[in-house]
């Protein structure tokens, strides 16, 4: 019997556009987490010229980003050395870490919905990464939803990007 | 106590790096099956004019020997992902062209559909020609079931058979 898929229970959204970010800010879009346990960001650098890029997560209570404010996270996976393994290194933070002066890195962040302020209704979560400087500075970044409910059922499926 | 992370037993992996692939056919690492159940393939498109068709190879090692078409009957797609984040499967005969900008594509393929039988046992995704139009876009790869994920003394390499 076939092994089961993963997208049958972790949902690929869409966060952040492949593309040359110099000089800019991105602000992904806002995920509700009411269907999901965790959500994993996962952010792909290509070519990159120079400078860092801090990155943060923000939380709020609608998808329009209403109260939006820094959410906690502690840990983050990265691998910059994605031509010779793809294996993933664990590094300890306090709520952001930077996009390094390298192409072709590989970060992944992992948000549980259990560590956003939901006893005063933050629901939903963002990535956001500040502007790497006037540099010609690739990247993507891309969300899954893990756990989710519904998933082969569009018509019973929570919306991730709806309040 | 916090609930157990997808991190813990699926590994993303680099695939195609986010640029403008006007005129190219890039594709990705070949990935070694041996430590995951299935490998995910998130296709994510940006500012795009042309949209070329998206195949799976697979290849008895990670330098791409023997390598040859694998075949996949079936990938998801979010055209619309400003409105809604939920996806459509549409099934297919082992390819699919890319249809849209700022669009999510994914195609998921289980060990057991390699040629093991003869050795196949590394995957790698292939995207294009593209031809002369802008295409930006990227790949990432996410490895489902890893085994020793958290243990990276003993982890088996994706990228190494």
């Amino acid at each position: 019997m076939a092994g089961r898929k993963l997208i049958e229970e972790a949902l690929p959204i869409w966060s952040t556009a492949p593309q040359n970010w110099t000089s800019a800010a991105s602000t992904g879009d806002y995920i509700s987490m009411k269907g999901y346990q965790s959500v994993m960001f996962i952010i792909q650098t290509g070519a990159w010229a120079a400078g860092t890029a801090a990155v943060t997560v923000n939380e709020a209570t609608d998808v329009g980003a209403t109260g939006a404010q820094a959410l906690t996270f502690l840990e983050y996976w990265t691998n910059s050395a994605t031509a010779a393994s793809a294996n993933m290194v664990r590094t300890v933070c306090a709520s952001t870490f930077n996009i390094i002066n390298q192409a072709n890195t590989l970060y992944a962040i992992e948000i549980t919905a259990d560590t956003l302020t939901t006893n005063t209704n933050y629901d939903c979560i963002s990535l956001a990464i500040a502007t790497p400087g006037a540099n010609a500075d690739f990247y993507s970044a891309v969300a899954l939803g893990f756990r989710t409910r519904y998933q082969r059922d569009t018509a019973t499926m929570i919306d991730a990007i709806a309040d | 106590m916090a609930p157990r992370k997808l991190i813990q037993n699926r590994l993303p992996m680099f695939g195609i790096a986010p640029a403008d692939y006007r005129g190219l056919a890039p594709s990705t690492p070949y990935v070694s099956m041996k430590g995951y159940d299935s490998l995910m393939f998130i296709i994510q498109t940006g500012a795009s004019d042309g949209f070329p068709a998206v195949i799976v190879n697979e290849a008895t090692d990670v330098a791409g020997t023997g390598a040859q078409q694998l075949t996949f009957l079936e990938y998801w797609t979010n055209e619309a992902n400003i409105a809604s984040a939920n996806m459509t499967r549409t099934v297919c005969a082992s390819t699919f062209a890319m249809n849209a900008a700022n669009a999510l594509y994914v195609v998921e393929i289980i060990a057991d559909t390699l040629t093991t039988n003869s050795g196949y046992d590394c995957i790698s995704m292939q995207i294009g020609p593209s031809g002369k139009f802008g295409l930006f876009f990227s790949v990432a790869i996410v490895g489902n079931q890893v085994r020793y994920q958290l243990d990276t003394a003993s982890m088996i390499d994706a990228m190494i058979d």
